[in-house]
């Protein structure tokens, strides 16, 4: 470290280039998509949740955008952990102050977010049975019906997986909305106390709304009045279960 | 040139030690310091007030180096060497250029500028500042020049290392210094260090009186060991005692003379042991003594009158409580005085737990400056007088290598340890300027006088290893004499009861029979400590080992002032002797050198006439108080 | 009052591969006592409560006026310089004292730690002025009052390690910097000289252990003796680092 060359050392820059994608793909793409995510959820309350979906399903190479998601969580997730694990010693008990107790919640939702994640994708996306629900792929009736709106809220409406969503979704949100206020100190945005502090509560704000999605998504969920068409075409579905697999 | 293999020592890293590192390294040659404790934790951070330097602002108003110098020996009673206060002066601005180059945050005025502010001693705004912390300001800015000199290999630092004493080798053209024998205070490991020039930058020795406003280093002990080893002490009789401190279970903490300033009242209970709280007591038993015994000046009499009157009241039982405490009161004074005292405020409030705007603070006089030390020498020349000048310049030659040498040839003290610059008392402000001028005035002289001694063919690596070799020995002996005592002496409590004794006895008033039976305590002190026992034996970071090894140097340090003072006699700056009230200049213009005499193991005093090339003395009075 | 005392619980330790044990000693009650004076005490009287002889306690400080920074220490759980703990205060909360060496430092003795790590780093990120030299050149550049007062705070950092004790990054594990040496970055980058500088100790702040070691906790600006904002030192070391590497990246260094 003590050269005086101008230039980073090619371990200050491997190292300084890590930590920054780290705080970046926090936002850009994971965030982002978590807010797009939220926003889609809370129609399950408001509006045409079926709509939302079709439109994510139809959108072009779905594949290398799930797969570019994928990728930015692996490695958000892989350096969190890295970072998280490798000689850092939380103090909260002995130094309780609020930042304190966030920076430790920071890391315990972080982790809490990636199962959660990878639970949730399981069950929805790869269509692995939880809660007594396998979740179809299409979310449409053997006679091409619409089923996303009434399948989730079949999945949801067991108080076990509403707990278990309210936790992991609301992990996410602390852990975005937290990340946002750390990385404007972390890349210079927000220096002054004044400008933590007014930012902050922007972050908050925000982890405000997209809590209040999550929670608007569950509500509507158990609202959701199953009708017996979809009862039936939901049941036919999950008959043909192990033909759904094959697709 | 020096050669590179020859290497500098210097002992002590506060703004004396690590000046002359940087100006030694900066010429090229290697520095090998050693201080007791990271340098950046020296006793210079404790400076609170400035640096004084003749400036621009105070030049347009007739204000001249010059000016600076006459307010400094007049301040020292004209007991300080003249050309080397001239030197100081004359380099005070450029020092703080130089400072200021460093990147010490100076307090600014709105174009920018350095700030000044008025300190005592002078009627002119000459002293730069930075907050209320400027030596730590000053201390951080050269430790931060040392660790860019440590970076580039030209100096290497020995924290935590104790120096033990100087290596000195009795040739045939005199004495010569080696280097040094210094501790691992961790590990206690004891090494030789070779150097063809040995700086000792170790400060004053305010612990000799107890508790005082020295940090806990500030012993005298490494001057102490210098003494022993031949090195000539001056003036150690003049030590200076700050009117208001903060008296402490541990230590005294300044309280600035501008609580008095802005209006701060001195007083006492009439009523001896009266044990009602200050703000219970009416205005009608309360005895405001300054104000009655000096009207005119009331409580902003001169810091040694007002200390000499403080501790008469307390010697004579009006004390607080009987004790050694008088009430300095800014209880009653407006809101926005009250504001502008917020910093001093706020360090009585942290030590003591009390508000000093609701109630009155408990003051002391207590020792805090150590104007006499090593004595040592200087090359003088005729300078061109500069503008501002008035009369005949007579200064420092630049590099002259016998310049703040000791009498041991390669042994040089520089800073509060040297005691050339205060003569009698030191004016406030003046302390930083001596430090740092010492080290970067001096450190071309230490560089030349390498030169000189490779030229001589005399350097350090003639010297057979044996030579260190039975140094070291001598200190390894003297540890496990310490280590094997059973006598069952406790050296804190020794300690304590020496520094009692002095500050009673040696400080603010010093009588003549007090002085005589402090002198007569000091034999038996010296007995006792042969029979001191350490509660610790153990050879691992042993600071019980430390403290008492430093205590046996601190007994004769402190027989030297004594000694001192009790020749003296006469009173001149700090030194009052009530039998002898007045200056005698005809007896005593004159430096007290002490040498120790090893074979009965006590001070042998002379004098040496201080010339007064360019400032005739006159009565030190500041507009008479009588 | 005479027979009030003090229970003192003092974490000892023999030497660096020891391991701890607890003494207690009691200490006779004075009025404004702190804690220097109860470790003044035991050294004179190096007795426990039960009435062991044992050694005195070995701990490090120098001015006892909280500007140096050497003795720290961690006070009934809470790091702080001990001269300026009032016992008075601290038995205001706990009927003893705990006296603990910091953490974050290997103990050589005691309550005595080695705070070298905290020196070397300051080596390492170029914490100096790069002047010409000792000559007389002038005077430095002027300065607003403003940022006089912005370096002013900065510059009170006594290196007494409160930070990093606090610190959840930074741990004898790892080879994070911390807030104190991070802050120094900041205070010399800002320096229009010191700024000649800035890309080596940025360079620095960029390797493994500098400013992106950062966790955000914010414990450091809550304990500094100094009240240094150094969480502000942080943020606008990011900045720093940000566009510092921006430029490099485009400039193709």
């Amino acid at each position: 470290m003590t050269q005086s060359s101008s230039s980073p050392s090619s371990a200050a820059r491997f190292h300084f280039l890590l930590r920054r994608l780290h705080s970046l793909s926090g936002l850009v793409p994971v965030g982002v998509f978590l807010c797009f995510h939220l926003f889609t959820n809370f129609q399950m309350l408001t509006g045409d949740f079926q709509h939302e979906v079709d439109f994510i399903h139809a959108m072009p190479a779905l594949f290398y955008v799930e797969l570019a998601l994928w990728l930015s969580i692996g490695f958000h997730a892989a350096l969190g952990c890295y970072y998280t694990f490798s000689g850092v010693k939380p103090n909260a008990a002995a130094y309780n102050y609020e930042s304190n107790y966030r920076y430790v919640l920071q890391r315990v939702t972080g982790i809490i977010a990636l199962v959660f994640i990878f639970i949730h994708v399981a069950h929805f996306r790869w269509r692995i049975e939880m809660f007594g629900v396998l979740m179809p792929f299409y979310a449409k009736g053997p006679g091409g019906e619409d089923l996303a709106t009434a399948t989730t809220a079949m999945s949801l409406q067991h108080i076990g997986a509403t707990i278990f969503y309210l936790v992991g979704a609301l992990s996410a949100v602390f852990h975005f909305a937290n990340g946002l206020w750390t990385m404007a100190i972390t890349w210079g945005v927000t220096i002054t106390v004044g400008a933590q502090r007014r930012w902050g509560k922007m972050c908050l704000g925000l982890g405000v709304v997209l809590a209040l999605f999550t929670i608007g998504a569950l509500i509507g969920a158990w609202r959701y009045e199953i009708t017996d068409t979809e009862r039936a075409a939901f049941e036919a579905l999950q008959q043909g279960a192990e033909t759904m697999k094959g697709h | 040139m020096a050669s590179p293999n020859q290497r500098v020592i210097i002992v002590g890293g506060g703004l004396a030690g690590l000046g002359a590192a940087v100006r030694i390294a900066e010429e090229g040659v290697p520095v090998d310091l050693f201080s007791m404790v990271p340098v950046k934790r020296s006793h210079s951070v404790c400076a609170q007030g400035g640096i004084n330097a003749c400036n621009d602002v105070a030049r347009q108003q007739g204000y001249s180096e010059w000016q600076h110098m006459d307010e400094t020996l007049y301040g020292g009673d004209f007991l300080n060497h003249q050309p080397p206060v001239y030197e100081m002066t004359h380099w005070a601005p450029q020092i703080i250029d130089l400072l200021d180059r460093m990147g010490v945050p100076f307090n600014r005025t709105p174009e920018g500028r350095r700030d000044l502010r008025l300190f005592g001693g002078s009627l002119f705004k000459r002293t730069h500042f930075s907050g209320a912390t400027t030596g730590q300001q000053l201390l951080y800015a050269l430790d931060e020049q040392t660790r860019r000199q440590e970076a580039a290999g030209m100096v290497h630092k020995y924290e935590f290392w104790e120096f033990l004493w100087p290596i000195i080798e009795q040739t045939d053209d005199g004495p010569l210094c080696h280097g040094i024998v210094a501790q691992d205070m961790r590990t206690m490991e004891i090494k030789s260090f070779k150097a063809d020039a040995t700086v000792l930058a170790t400060g004053g020795c305010g612990t000799i009186f107890g508790k005082s406003t020295n940090s806990v280093i500030c012993n005298g002990a490494a001057a102490a060991r210098a003494y022993r080893a031949g090195a000539w002490m001056g003036n150690a009789e003049f030590i200076q005692v700050h009117p208001t401190a903060i008296p402490g279970e541990d230590k005294c903490r300044l309280m600035s003379e501008s609580a008095r300033g802005e209006g701060g009242r001195v007083w006492v209970p009439r009523k001896k042991d009266d044990d009602r709280a200050p703000g219970d007591i009416p205005e009608d038993e309360r005895w405001y003594f300054l104000e009655e015994k000096y009207p005119k000046y009331g409580n902003l009499v001169p810091r040694d009158i007002a200390t000499r009157e403080i501790f008469f009241m307390c010697q004579e039982g009006y004390g607080i409580g009987g004790g050694r405490m008088v009430y300095l009161d800014c209880t009653a004074l407006p809101d926005e005085t009250k504001k502008k005292l917020d910093g001093i405020f706020e360090i009585y409030e942290k030590f003591t737990g009390d508000d000093p705007r609701e109630i009155a603070m408990r003051i002391f006089p207590s020792v805090h400056y150590t104007m006499g030390g090593l004595w040592t020498t200087y090359s003088s020349e005729e300078k061109q007088p500069v503008h501002g000048d008035k009369g005949k310049a007579v200064g420092m030659q630049l590099g002259a290598p016998d310049n703040m040498m000791t009498n041991i040839p390669g042994l040089y003290a520089f800073g509060e340890v040297n005691y050339q610059y205060h003569g009698g008392t030191r004016l406030g402000a003046n302390a930083l300027l001596s430090c740092i001028f010492d080290g970067i005035f001096c450190g071309p002289s230490v560089v030349n006088y390498l030169a000189d001694r490779r030229e001589a063919g005399n350097t350090v690596d003639k010297v057979p290893d044996t030579f260190f070799a039975e140094a070291v020995e001598t200190e390894q002996k003297k540890v496990e004499h310490l280590v094997a005592g059973k006598g069952g002496e406790n050296p804190y409590v020794l300690h304590e009861e020496m520094g009692n004794w002095m500050t009673d006895y040696c400080t603010v008033v010093r009588d003549d029979a007090g002085m005589k039976k402090l002198l007569e305590q000091l034999q038996t002190w010296k007995s006792r400590y042969e029979n001191v026992s350490l509660s610790d034996t153990a050879m691992w970071t042993n600071q019980n080992l430390s403290f008492t090894r430093a205590l046996g140097d601190m007994i004769r340090y402190a027989e030297a002032i004594v000694v001192g003072a009790l020749a003296r006699t006469e009173s001149r700056g700090s030194h009052y002797r009530p039998d002898f009230p007045d200056r005698d200049d005809r007896q005593f213009q004159q430096t007290t050198i002490a040498s120790y005499d090893a074979e009965h193991d006590r001070p042998d005093v002379r004098y040496e006439y201080i010339p007064v090339p360019m400032v005739e003395p006159r009565a030190r009075t500041y507009g008479a108080v009588k | 009052m005479p027979d009030r005392t003090i229970q003192l619980k003092i974490k000892r330790q023999d030497d660096q591969s020891a391991s701890p044990y607890w003494q207690t000693f009691s200490i006779p009650y004075r009025p404004n006592m702190n804690v220097i004076s109860c470790l003044q005490y035991i050294a004179a009287h190096p007795t426990t409560a039960d009435g062991t002889e044992t050694t005195p306690v070995v701990w490090d400080c120098s001015c006892l006026e909280e500007v140096c920074g050497a003795c720290t220490m961690v006070i009934n759980g809470e790091v702080r310089q001990s001269c300026s703990a009032l016992v008075d205060r601290l038995l205001e909360e706990d009927d003893s004292i705990k006296l603990e060496p910091m953490t974050k430092f290997p103990v050589v003795r005691d309550l005595f730690v080695d705070r070298s790590r905290l020196f070397e780093d300051l080596k390492k990120t170029q914490g100096w002025v790069p002047i010409d030299g000792l000559y007389s050149l002038g005077p430095g550049p002027w300065e607003s009052p403003a940022k006089q007062d912005t370096r002013y705070d900065l510059s009170r950092c006594m290196s007494c390690g409160c930070c990093l004790e606090v610190c959840p990054q930074y741990t004898r594990n790892n080879n994070f910097v911390g807030a104190a040496v991070i802050s120094q970055v900041r205070y010399f980058n800002t320096h229009p000289i010191g700024a000649n500088n800035a890309a080596e100790r940025l360079n620095a702040m960029m390797e493994p252990g500098g400013i992106s070691d950062c966790g955000n906790a914010q414990n450091c600006v809550k304990v500094c003796p100094k009240d240094i904002p150094l969480t502000e030192s942080i943020a606008d070391v990011g900045r720093m680092t940000t566009i510092h590497s921006i430029k490099q990246f485009f400039r193709g260094e």
